[in-house]
């Protein structure tokens, strides 16, 4: 909106993963911003490429993943390896799970002033006096005492606002929240999104914010990002996005979610499953599950198109959108209807190079993953067609 | 215009009724002040037992889904795998149509009542085929014993070999000789029924087995009591394997799955084998314990739905666990709110997640993010974490973070001074406890001193600038030097004496709300007090 320049730029952000059977292009051309004082969401389901997006711009992707293209840029800066190194207090991160983010053999105190040794090279008493103040501006009662305790001391909520305080000691000024209540109480995530504001109006803090959870990111975001099979399918201010979603995904994800529709009412459901991008996207990753996919989605890779209305920036990944590609579904917003001719869509999706992985070793039309090594890769594109056999 | 319009609607909210009564079956299962907790004594540790299940008491009616809600540690697993009997009850009774069935012993109920577990990875065994697992309750209860009814005549010896189960049968009734438990459920009637008319005999078998009358011989010697003997053409492994395929097909899975592993599925799909598992005993009673929480949103969808299409077309009853309230609110007839042990609201789930008549319902509806909540209110944020199960609060388990907890008559305070001093005691009390450990405890010993410094810390912390009335001041200095000589525990007793109130004390009694089926654990619900929902719009305000 305003024309300042990003406190952060993720473009054309592509991480591909080498394995020996295959390559895995994880996060697929994502590119958002982040400006300073903002909170920006990033949702998909597990296997959509979030949080390997969350470890690239940490400069976290180890071997057999490589950052293979793309540019983030910190304040206009480029991350490079060197200015990583120099941006490492400016960038902080929070993980799902605070029990293994914290070191089980040291006190939370000496986690703390690890981190303030570090990153603001405070020692002996400074330290200290300065870990019970951030413990106790993440809302931790009698700080004094719980600084000497070890994590396990600690309830799963106070462990992870122990880990936002180690967070909080480099002075960051943005904070990546990889799922941060995912492993939490409602009650106490209901805390921690509300520490985690209070701090975003205190500090000035720009918040990245990744969850599988449309109702924490319709609470805690300002503008969202939906993210499938590597791709940020559409991209909308939060509010505008639950009004009013304009890519068949994001619509099918936000209709499954059971307190959106009538407890007397069947769930409506996306058959499939997120696809494993086995090569670089050259037709519509969401195609083979979509209810309104048409002929070119098989054939072309949508771009970005702009579905902005009263001046709200946003945009959808959706050939829907495109006015090259014309189809009967008109302007293709909400119906359901009639769809598309399913078996066209998946004789063509055949021939594209995701969902590969199942041919390896299950039949085709099963949709059982068929990787060895027993990780959750699965073809959702044979899945089309098969009337609720082997799905999911 | 009007007119018609207003009549759809009667029209809808009359059918709506009927159907609220007729999802009410005879009741299931009965369960009464069922306590089981988990004691850890040993030798070097005296720590009081877990009180995870502490005074539940409720009725599951046929056919009905109760959804059973609360945060982790609330003991909501604990009781409904104390229902099935994976874990023994401390005392209180579980009878189901009159059957005390609370020891786990009763082989009846054992059959007749499955369990899904919430993570499919840790609850199927990664080295059977989902064959295997399916075929496992099969063999362990040495499925099927087919049960044989003679139709036709007033007596009849049945002879079988085989699963089929021989015996005397009363005209029209089961052969039920040597069988210690049949195949189905005896309402269902018996397995294999033989019709014998002049010089004929007809065979029909139950519906849900895999097994045609044409797979059964029937031979019959007609005397004065004829004998018939029963032969079923498909062995006892065949029977198994078949069902299994039958079971994996029910929850949408193929026959070409039988064979495979796990891990060569994805988590919704393990979850249906899980079900699978389940099903295999035709229980009428399932309880599943977070069976959705591990799956993604979409997912999550289509494992519901299966859940809801089984409970319609098999008539079952299910306890359904979760921490999920939206799942709940759409899967559920009736809710349970569990917290610390205790169920403390029960009733209709849409009456409420409407209008919460305990506090606790109130703030974890309000605490569900986006619009999909249920909630239109103001959040209610609960301040700190639910106290220890090992050493839960005296009176009412809520008090220690009730956003509309009865104030003493005593003091006239400020709601932010007494959440302070609320908050107060709740440090004293996580103090109390670290003194159990022995570090701490050797410290009281020798008289070490206590580290002063940290309690006059959160002391300014909680009231820094705060105006306390002198007689308030007093009770919190002599709290803080009760700390101070290094007992944690009486500066929090003496804290609740002088601040607290009614609900520190007493243990607040089921009392009836709403239209008379909704039950509340909360001293509010007695007349002369203001309501939950006031009381806590007004202290938020």
């Amino acid at each position: 909106m305003s024309d300042a320049e990003p406190l952060l730029a993720v473009e054309d952000l592509r991480t591909v993963f080498h394995t020996d059977r295959e390559e895995i292009h994880a996060v697929d051309g994502v590119s958002f911003e982040i400006r300073a004082g903002e909170t920006v969401g990033l949702v998909g389901e597990s296997g959509s490429g979030k949080s390997v997006t969350a470890r690239s711009i940490l400069g976290l992707v180890d071997s057999p993943g490589a950052i293979e293209e793309g540019s983030i840029r910190y304040r206009g800066e480029e991350l490079t390896d060197d200015s990583w190194e120099r941006h490492r207090g400016d960038i902080a991160i929070v993980f799902q799970d605070p029990g293994s983010a914290l070191n089980p053999v040291y006190t939370v105190g000496n986690q703390i002033r690890e981190a303030l040794k570090i990153h603001q090279d405070l020692r002996g008493a400074a330290a200290r006096d300065r870990a019970v103040e951030l413990l106790e501006d993440v809302g931790i009662p009698d700080a004094a005492t719980r600084v000497g305790e070890y994590p396990h001391q600690l309830s799963g909520g106070m462990q992870q606002r122990a880990v936002i305080a180690m967070a909080l000691a480099c002075d960051p000024d943005l904070l990546v929240c990889d799922e941060p209540t995912t492993a939490l109480d409602v009650t106490i995530q209901a805390q921690i999104l509300d520490l985690l504001a209070e701090l975003q109006r205190e500090e000035d803090l720009a918040i990245l914010f990744i969850t599988h959870d449309m109702g924490v990111i319709e609470d805690a975001t300002d503008r969202v990002n939906v993210i499938y099979a590597g791709e940020v399918v559409e991209r909308a201010p939060t509010d505008a996005l639950f009004e009013n979603p304009q890519h068949p995904y994001t619509r099918a994800l936000l209709r499954s979610i059971p307190g959106r529709t009538p407890p007397d009412e069947t769930l409506p459901t996306i058959e499939g499953e997120v696809p494993t991008p086995t090569g670089p996207a050259t037709v519509c990753r969401f195609a083979p599950r979509c209810p309104d996919a048409f002929g070119a989605c098989v054939e072309v890779h949508p771009d970005q198109q702009d579905v902005s209305e009263g001046g709200d920036d946003r945009s959808a990944a959706c050939l829907l959108h495109d006015d090259r590609y014309p189809n009967e579904m008109g302007t293709g917003d909400g119906t359901d209807g009639g769809g598309p001719d399913e078996r066209s869509v998946a004789a063509a999706a055949e021939n594209t190079n995701y969902g590969a992985v199942d041919h390896g070793g299950a039949p085709p039309e099963t949709g059982v993953a068929g990787d060895v090594n027993g990780q959750g890769a699965a073809g959702g594109v044979d899945d089309v067609g098969d009337e609720g056999g082997g799905e999911i | 215009m009007t007119e018609s319009a207003t009549g759809a609607g009667t029209g809808r909210d009359v059918v709506a009724t009927d159907r609220e009564t007729s999802t009410r079956g005879d009741r299931l299962v009965s369960v009464r002040d069922l306590r089981t907790y988990y004691d850890e004594r040993t030798l070097l540790s005296r720590s009081p037992p877990v009180k995870a299940v502490d005074g539940v008491s409720f009725d599951l009616f046929e056919g009905e889904t109760l959804g059973l809600v609360g945060e982790s540690g609330c003991g909501k697993t604990t009781l409904g795998r104390t229902l099935v009997g994976l874990e023994d009850a401390t005392d209180g009774t579980v009878e189901v149509e009159g059957r005390d069935v609370t020891d786990g012993g009763d082989a009846e109920w054992q059959r007749r009542v499955g369990m899904v577990f919430q993570d499919p990875d840790e609850s199927l065994n990664d080295r059977q085929t989902v064959g295997q697992i399916v075929r496992e309750p099969l063999e362990a209860h040495g499925w099927p014993r087919l049960s044989v009814a003679v139709e036709g005549v007033p007596e009849a010896t049945v002879s079988g070999s085989g699963p089929v189960v021989g015996g005397r049968v009363a005209a029209g009734g089961d052969a039920r000789a040597d069988a210690p438990s049949a195949t189905g459920d005896a309402d269902d009637g018996p397995d294999v029924t033989v019709s014998l008319g002049r010089g004929t005999h007809e065979v029909s078998v139950r519906e849900r087995l895999p097994l045609t009358a044409d797979e059964v011989t029937v031979s019959v010697d007609r005397g004065e009591r004829p004998t018939v003997s029963v032969q079923v053409d498909k062995s006892v492994a065949e029977l198994r394997r078949d069902r299994a395929e039958e079971l994996l097909a029910r929850v949408g899975l193929s026959e070409e799955h039988v064979r495979r592993y796990p891990h060569q599925f994805s988590g919704g799909q393990r979850q249906r084998v899980g079900i699978a598992r389940a099903l295999a005993l035709e229980p009428d009673f399932l309880v599943l314990d977070e069976p959705v929480s591990a799956l993604d949103v979409s997912v999550q969808a289509r494992i519901i739905n299966l859940l809801e299409e089984i409970q319609a077309d098999l008539g079952l009853t299910y306890l359904f666990i979760a921490h999920d309230l939206s799942v709940v609110r759409h899967i559920a007839d009736r809710v349970a709110v569990m917290y610390l042990g205790n169920v403390v609201e029960l009733g209709a789930t849409e009456a409420v997640f409407a209008d919460p008549s305990h506090p606790y319902t109130l703030s974890l509806l309000s605490a569900i993010p986006g619009s999909g909540s249920p909630w239109d209110g103001e959040r209610v944020t609960l301040r700190g974490t639910p106290p220890s199960p090992r050493d839960p609060p005296s009176g009412c388990p809520f008090a220690t973070r009730c956003p509309a907890k009865i104030r003493s008559d005593e003091f006239d305070l400020p709601e932010a001074t007494w959440r302070a001093l609320d908050e107060l005691r709740v440090v004293f009390r996580t103090r109390a406890r670290s003194e159990d450990s022995l570090v701490e405890a050797a410290k009281a010993l020798v008289g070490l001193p206590v580290d002063a410094e940290a309690i006059d810390d959160a002391v300014g912390d909680l009231f820094g600038d705060r105006e306390l009335p002198s007689a308030a001041r007093a009770v919190v200095d002599e709290a803080v030097d009760l700390a101070k000589g290094g007992d944690d525990r009486a500066a929090a007793d003496r804290l609740r004496e002088a601040f607290g109130s009614r609900c520190d004390a007493e243990a607040p009694e089921a009392y009836a709300t709403g239209d008379g089926e909704r039950e509340s654990r909360c001293l509010r619900c007695e007349d002369g007090y203001r309501g939950v929902a006031e009381t806590v719009a007004d202290r938020e305000r």
